[in-house]
C-alpha cells in the first residue's frame, strides 16, 4: 500500500513538472528590430562631409526621418506572423533606434517583410495621433496625401560648382500616388523557442540614388515632393535599400 | 429655578461648532470645481495639461483676476497683462517689452494663445512648464512672496477666489502658479476665416488661394515648420536669420549641442495681425519685411536649417505679387474674437 502511494505521488510530481515545463516551452519570444543606415559603405552620421552621392556629389546629412510599417515574420511553412503598427525614426532621436515584434510563436522564421511608408488604407490624414513626431510627418493635401514615407536632407556640392545646396529627398504619396515600397528580405533559417534574438535592418542610403537609375539632385532640384517623377525613380530604385544581418540571439529567459 | 449651571456643558459643542466654521471660512465660499471645458477642434495635437493642476471654472477665473492684477508686482504697478496685453492677443506690440525695473527684456515677447499645446516654453525653449514661467515671472516682478500672499490674504475677494478654487484658506505660492497657469491654458485660439474655409465654410478668394499653395508646397515651403492646425510644429529651428558671426545662441543655451545654435522656438503664425514685431529680436515690423526676409533676405551659415529653400541665393525668390498672396494667406489666419473675448478680458 506505501509503495503504490508512493508511487502515486511521485506520478503526481512529475506530471506537474511536466506541465511546467510544457508552459515554459510556449512562452512566447520576441524580436528586436534594430535599425541602422550607412552611405557609401560608411555608417551614417550627421554633418560630416564624408559622402559622395552615385551622381558625383559630395555630401554631407543634416536630417533623416522615416516611417516603417506593418511588419510580418514569416516562418518556413508559410506561416506569417503579422503586426499591424507603425515606427517612426529619427537620426537624431536615439529612443527610435529599436523597437520589439513580441509574441512570437515557436517556430521556424525565414523571412521579415516590412513596408518602407505606409500602404494606401493606412496613409490617411490625420489617420494616426498628432504628436510632435506624426505632425512633422504630415504631407500636405496639396501635394496628396497623408504622411511623409522619408525626409532625407542633405548639404552638397554641386559638383565641383563650389556650390553649395541643400537638397531635400522628401518621399510620400505625391498627388495620390501610393509610392511606398514592400520589402521581402529573407534570413537564415532560425527556430525561435524561448529565446530574444535580434534583427539588424540596414538601410544603404545611396542605394535610393542608383540602381537603375542614378538620381542626380542637380537634376531634380531641392524639393521633390510635387514631383512624381522623381518619387516614381525613387520608388524604383528603393528596392535595393534595406538588407538584413542576424537573427542573433541577444539574450535568453530566465527560468 | 433653572439651574445654568446643569446646562453649561451645552456651551462646549457649541463653541466647537462656531469654531470649526470659523476654520472653514465664510459659510457663504463653496469649494465645488467644476471642471473648464476648452472644446480644442478635431485633429490638434493632444493639449498638455498637467495631471496635478487640471482646468477648473474656479480655478481659471482666479488665475484670470491675477493676470490682470498689479498686486502680483512688487510696485504695484506691473501684472502679466502688462506684456501679455489682451487686446494684442496676449502679446506686446512693442520690439521690447519694458520690466518692471525698467530695463528693456532682451527677447520679443511671445503671445500666450495655444502654449497649452507646447512641450517648452519660451524663445530658446529654458522654461519647461507654464507654472514654472509664473514662478519666475511672480519672482522677478515681486521677489517677497510672503508679503504677496500677505496682500492677497487680506483681500475679502481672493480670499473667496482662493477657497472656491483650491479648498483651502491659507493661500500658497503653489495656488498662485496653479490658477495663472490654468488661465494662460485656457487661452485658445482657433476660430478665423482660415479655420472657416477648411471647414468649407467660406471660400478663398484667388489671392488666399495662391498664398494657400505657396505655404503648403515647396515653393514657399512655409509648412515644414509652420505646419497646420497650429501653424508650428512646436520644434525649434535656425531660420538663417543671421549669419554665424551676429547670431544668438538660442536653443544652443539649453542643450548645450553646438548643433543647436541659432535655433529658436518656431511661432505660431496665427494671428499675426495682433503680434508685431516679428522674429524673437522682433526686427522686423511687418509681413512685408518677414515675406522679403524669406524670399531674398536669408543669412547663410553652417546652422541654417536645411529647409531654408535657396539659402544659397538668399531665400526662396518670390515675386512681389506671390508675396502679396503669401501675406493675403496669413491674414486668414487671425482670429479677431480673442482679443474681443469678454471672458479673457480684464475682469
Amino acid at each position: 500500500m506505501s509503495g503504490k502511494y508512493f508511487a502515486f505521488i511521485l506520478l503526481i510530481l512529475f506530471s506537474i513538472l511536466s506541465i511546467q515545463s510544457c508552459e515554459k516551452d510556449n512562452i512566447p519570444a520576441s524580436v528586436n528590430i534594430r535599425l541602422k543606415q550607412i552611405a557609401n559603405e560608411k555608417p551614417v552620421l550627421l554633418n560630416e562631409w564624408i559622402y559622395e552621392s552615385p551622381a558625383g556629389h559630395p555630401y554631407k546629412i543634416r536630417r533623416l526621418q522615416m516611417l516603417l510599417s506593418d511588419f510580418e515574420l514569416h516562418t518556413t511553412n508559410g506561416e506569417i506572423i503579422i503586426y499591424d503598427m507603425y515606427h517612426y525614426f529619427e537620426f537624431s532621436k536615439v529612443e527610435g533606434y529599436n523597437f520589439t515584434l513580441k509574441d512570437i510563436p515557436v517556430n521556424s522564421y525565414n523571412k521579415i517583410v516590412f513596408n518602407f511608408g505606409l500602404d494606401e488604407e493606412k496613409n490617411q490624414n490625420n489617420a494616426y495621433p498628432n504628436d510632435y513626431d506624426m505632425i512633422n510627418f504630415k504631407w500636405p493635401s496639396q501635394m496628396g496625401i497623408g504622411y511623409h514615407y522619408m525626409r532625407f536632407e542633405v548639404t552638397a556640392d554641386s559638383l565641383g560648382s563650389g556650390v553649395i545646396k541643400d537638397f531635400n529627398i522628401h518621399t510620400g504619396a505625391t498627388n495620390g500616388n501610393q509610392n511606398y515600397l514592400t520589402f521581402e528580405i529573407p534570413f537564415d533559417e532560425t527556430f525561435i523557442q524561448n529565446q530574444n534574438f535580434t534583427i539588424d535592418l540596414i538601410m544603404d542610403m545611396n542605394q535610393w540614388f542608383k540602381d537603375p537609375l542614378i538620381f542626380d539632385w542637380e537634376h531634380y532640384g531641392q524639393g521633390i515632393m510635387g514631383n512624381q517623377e522623381a518619387q516614381s525613380v525613387l520608388k524604383n530604385n528603393g528596392h535595393n535599400t534595406f538588407s538584413v544581418e542576424g537573427p542573433f540571439l541577444t539574450d535568453e529567459y530566465h527560468r | 429655578m433653572i439651574n445654568l449651571s446643569n446646562y453649561i456643558f451645552l456651551l462646549f459643542p457649541l463653541v466647537l461648532i462656531i469654531s470649526s466654521c470659523s476654520d472653514q471660512g465664510n459659510s457663504d465660499y463653496h469649494y465645488d470645481p467644476q471642471p473648464y471645458e476648452l472644446n480644442i477642434p478635431e485633429n490638434y495635437p493632444p493639449i498638455r495639461i498637467p495631471e496635478n493642476n487640471l482646468l477648473t471654472e474656479e480655478g481659471v477665473l482666479l488665475g484670470r483676476h491675477l493676470f490682470y492684477d498689479p498686486i502680483i508686482s512688487s510696485n504695484g504697478s506691473y501684472s502679466c497683462s502688462t506684456c501679455h496685453k489682451s487686446n494684442f492677443n496676449f502679446s506686446d506690440n512693442v520690439q521690447f517689452s519694458t520690466g518692471s525695473d525698467g530695463h528693456l527684456k532682451k527677447v520679443n515677447t511671445m503671445p500666450l494663445f495655444n502654449v497649452a499645446f507646447y512641450t517648452r516654453h519660451g524663445w530658446n525653449g529654458k522654461i519647461e512648464t507654464i507654472e514654472n514661467d509664473v514662478q519666475i515671472t511672480i519672482s522677478a516682478l515681486h521677489g517677497d512672496w510672503s508679503k504677496l500672499i500677505s496682500d492677497l490674504s487680506e483681500d475679502t475677494l481672493y480670499q473667496r477666489l482662493f477657497f472656491e478654487a483650491f479648498g483651502a484658506v491659507e493661500i500658497k505660492p503653489e495656488q498662485i502658479e496653479k490658477s495663472i497657469s490654468q488661465f494662460v491654458r485656457s487661452l485658445v485660439s482657433f476660430n478665423t476665416r482660415y479655420d472657416s474655409i477648411i471647414a468649407g465654410l467660406a471660400d478663398p478668394t484667388l489671392s488666399e488661394m495662391r498664398g494657400f499653395e505657396l505655404f503648403f508646397t515647396e515653393e514657399g515651403d512655409c509648412f515644414h515648420c509652420h505646419i497646420d492646425p497650429l501653424f508650428t510644429n512646436l520644434g525649434f529651428h535656425n531660420n538663417a536669420l543671421d549669419s554665424l558671426e551676429n547670431m544668438d545662441s538660442g536653443f544652443e543655451l539649453v542643450t548645450g549641442m553646438n548643433m543647436d545654435k541659432g535655433k529658436f522656438k518656431v511661432p505660431t503664425l496665427r494671428n499675426l495681425a495682433y503680434t508685431a514685431p516679428y522674429m524673437h529680436d522682433g526686427r522686423f515690423n511687418n509681413l512685408k519685411d518677414v515675406i522679403d526676409f524669406y524670399s531674398e533676405g536669408l543669412q547663410f551659415s553652417v546652422y541654417a536649417d536645411s529647409n531654408m529653400k535657396n539659402l544659397h541665393k538668399g531665400g526662396i525668390q518670390i515675386s512681389k505679387e506671390d508675396k502679396n498672396a503669401l501675406i493675403s494667406f496669413l491674414n486668414t489666419l487671425n482670429d479677431h474674437s480673442l482679443k474681443n473675448n469678454a471672458l479673457l478680458k480684464k475682469p
